[in-house]
């Protein structure tokens, strides 16, 4: 009973570095836990996998700091896979931070022999949200006139033949949610509904739960949430990477939250007993 | 005329032409709808900017008050300074932005988030307490997505990540779809009273 | 340890940020975060000029794109805010915005937020899982019927229908408690290992 009592008076502070320390050692020297990979990841996965050589595929990078360890990883595993299977990449981001996050990820094209303006282009940001999504997706060359890196557009080669979105096999958005300027709410209607292009998401594990609606109305074609997403992803291409590595941390991290949700339940029902024994 | 009437005017105009356009195949109504949704986002980048310098007003007030904590806004300012020298002179691309944006802006923004999971610790011994039945199935539900989403589930069981998956998907589902419908109603009732002038919140203010 | 100067600047800012949960609020951490505002508010600037520049001002002036005056007219506008006399010039501008948001809003929502979704939930109640999804968002819309007091409805026995859906709304809740939960430890994890890798050169993970 004493000791429930003290975990009640603990100093919030000392779970704050108990935290950290949980995170750290699997970071130092990792479990290498078993994960499974769950059916959303595979259903994302087969969209990508239908794919023909030559599909034309916008991502939005759709996210600023802070997201970016969720959303990163999705987004090299997309990227990979989509070299895998010959198509063009078109990046681009609704808000203004996203371009420089874009610009980070498509550094692995690099490595995996892309040339910049063949087969892939950094289209940088629009302005706008909603508006500015209706915008291009109607009149892509009214929006997109240069790339981030100033290049006119007709010098671009892959942007030959793109007029709305109608002229994308896929439209992915790697969303953050409210606080972005464009939010999956927002792609879904301008997108889905308004162009009828086929749409993916990869959001924030914050943002799953909401999402899944519009993965099960068939709005969405595909969806990933979060950094296990990322690590089932990394499982289907076979090239375990960066989301799998942290994957022993959350594990780690939720043992010490969840065994925290318990005494304090705990606490809570010694309290209880005390009570109703002392008002006896 | 130029204060309200005429705002209202645009705003119900404008309005109505978006939602018309959408059911209707007038050429000549349809060519101005895509002519305005066009504009948007040459004028919305305006606001990105008119947005930045609101903050530039409150610090600048605060800097020549001599409020405390002045010298904060002095450095932010010094900040916004070198960022949009940089930026504007030499590009995003340009080393020094790019240290500024990678090692300042993105440490900052991503601890300032990611300190919210202390609080989240934090408050699951002191505030997640199965009191009734509503807050016993909403812990329950937690604790098995929690334990579903990271491999430690599935050392514990195998049947973990498919109860929690199972979780997101049905009676999460399920309930997510009620938020999404009744905050749509309320969206789309809001969006109807905007272009009826009977929400001027966008108008108020600059008298 | 290690030896560049960006990552011993990087690594003292997220310190001098996790002092404040584990410290208090002192004078290093609230030069970190007006630092942190002041180059996203620089960025948000030089984004927008960039957009202007190459979706305005080169058009305007190289090609001759005289159609692109009124949007740059309305753009500019907005800059009325900040005088006293003509500040209500900034309304047809915000008004113009407004409205378009508004109006595309209205009509993707209608979709996307609503008949789909009712359609989507039109499932054939031959499982469980179906049947629960049905169940779920029938009893839990009747929860937020705010336009009546639906006990005037569902009194005696019915009052069981809206106390269904909310057991199915509080599953919703704590299905993002947890996935909350999650995305933030996500974000903290980024941040140690980048203390414990990149920094101190502890961790080999890539």
């Amino acid at each position: 009973m004493e000791v429930l009592e003290r975990i009640k008076s603990i100093n919030p502070r000392i779970i704050y570095v108990l935290i950290l320390v949980v995170i750290a050692i699997p970071l130092i020297k990792p479990f290498g836990l078993p994960m499974m990979v769950m059916q959303p990841s595979k259903d994302f996965y087969d969209v990508v996998e239908s794919l023909k050589p030559g599909a034309r595929v916008m991502i939005s990078w759709d996210y600023g700091a802070g997201s970016d360890v969720e959303l990163d990883p999705i987004a090299k595993s997309l990227l990979i896979h989509l070299v895998k299977k010959g198509a063009k990449i078109y990046a681009t981001s609704s808000i203004p931070d996203g371009p420089m996050f874009a610009e980070r990820s498509l550094k692995v094209l690099e490595s995996l022999n892309q040339q910049y303006g063949s087969d892939y282009v950094n289209l940088g940001f629009f302005a706008g949200g909603e508006s500015g999504i209706a915008a291009w997706a109607e009149n892509f060359e009214s929006v997109f006139r240069t790339d981030w890196r100033k290049t006119p557009a007709a010098q671009i080669p892959m942007m030959e033949g793109i007029k709305s979105a109608k002229d994308f096999d896929l439209i992915v958005t790697l969303n953050t949610g409210p606080g972005g300027y464009g939010t999956p709410d927002v792609w879904v209607r301008q997108i889905y509904v308004a162009k009828n292009v086929p749409l993916a998401m990869g959001v924030t594990a914050i943002m799953g739960p909401q999402t899944m609606p519009y993965l099960q109305s068939h709005q969405i074609a595909g969806l990933l949430v979060g950094l296990r997403s990322a690590a089932e992803y990394e499982a289907l291409l076979r090239a375990p990477g960066i989301a799998t590595a942290q994957m022993d941390a959350q594990s780690a991290a939720h043992t010490v939250i969840l065994i925290l949700i318990i005494l304090g339940n705990l606490g809570h029902l010694a309290d209880k007993k005390h009570r109703r024994k002392t008002s006896k | 005329m130029l204060k309200r009437t005429l705002p209202l005017a645009i705003t119900f105009i404008v309005g109505i032409l978006m939602v018309l356009d959408y059911f209707v195949k007038i050429p000549s109504l349809n060519t101005s709808a895509a002519s305005i949704r066009g504009w948007m986002p040459l004028v919305t980048s305006f606001a990105v900017i008119t947005g930045t310098l609101n903050l530039v007003a409150v610090h600048s007030d605060r800097i020549r008050h001599r409020r405390p904590g002045w010298y904060n806004s002095a450095a932010l300012f010094l900040f916004l300074a070198v960022t949009v020298i940089i930026g504007l002179s030499k590009g995003t691309t340009a080393p020094l932005y790019r240290f500024l944006y990678d090692k300042i802006l993105i440490p900052c923004g991503s601890t300032m988030a990611g300190m919210t999971a202390f609080f989240i610790a934090s408050a699951s011994y002191r505030a997640f307490r199965a009191t009734n039945a509503d807050s016993t199935l909403l812990l329950i539900s937690a604790a098995l997505v929690m334990l579903g989403r990271v491999p430690i589930g599935e050392f514990v069981s195998n049947e973990m990540p498919s109860v929690a998956q199972w979780i997101m998907d049905v009676p999460n589902m399920a309930g997510q779809r009620v938020f999404l419908v009744c905050s749509g109603i309320g969206f789309m009732s809001q969006c109807l009273r905007i272009i009826v002038g009977l929400n001027r919140a966008h108008l108020s203010g600059n008298e | 340890m290690s030896t560049s100067f960006d990552t011993w600047v990087a690594a003292l800012i997220t310190l001098a940020m996790f002092s404040l949960a584990i410290y208090k609020e002192n004078p290093v951490y609230r030069l970190a975060e007006h630092a942190f505002i002041g180059i996203g508010a620089g960025h948000a600037i030089v984004t927008g000029v960039q957009v202007i520049q190459t979706s305005g001002i080169n058009p305007l002036l190289k090609n001759a794109e005289y159609r692109l005056l009124i949007p740059m007219f309305f753009g500019i506008l907005l800059f009325a805010r900040y005088s006293k006399s003509y500040a209500y010039l900034s309304r047809l501008s915000m008004s113009l915005i407004v409205a378009t948001g508004a109006g595309l809003g209205l009509r993707g929502a209608v979709q996307a937020q609503f008949l789909n979704q009712i359609s989507a939930t039109f499932l054939p109640l031959n499982s469980i899982n179906n049947i629960l999804i049905v169940v779920g968002f029938v009893t839990g819309l009747t929860y937020f019927i705010f336009s009546t007091r639906y006990t005037r409805y569902l009194n005696g026995k019915l009052s069981v229908v809206p106390r269904i859906g909310r057991c199915f709304l509080m599953i919703a809740f704590g299905a993002s408690f947890g996935n909350a939960s999650m995305g933030f430890l996500s974000m903290l994890i980024g941040r140690v290992l980048f203390l414990v890798r990149d920094w101190l050169g502890l961790s080999s993970l890539r």
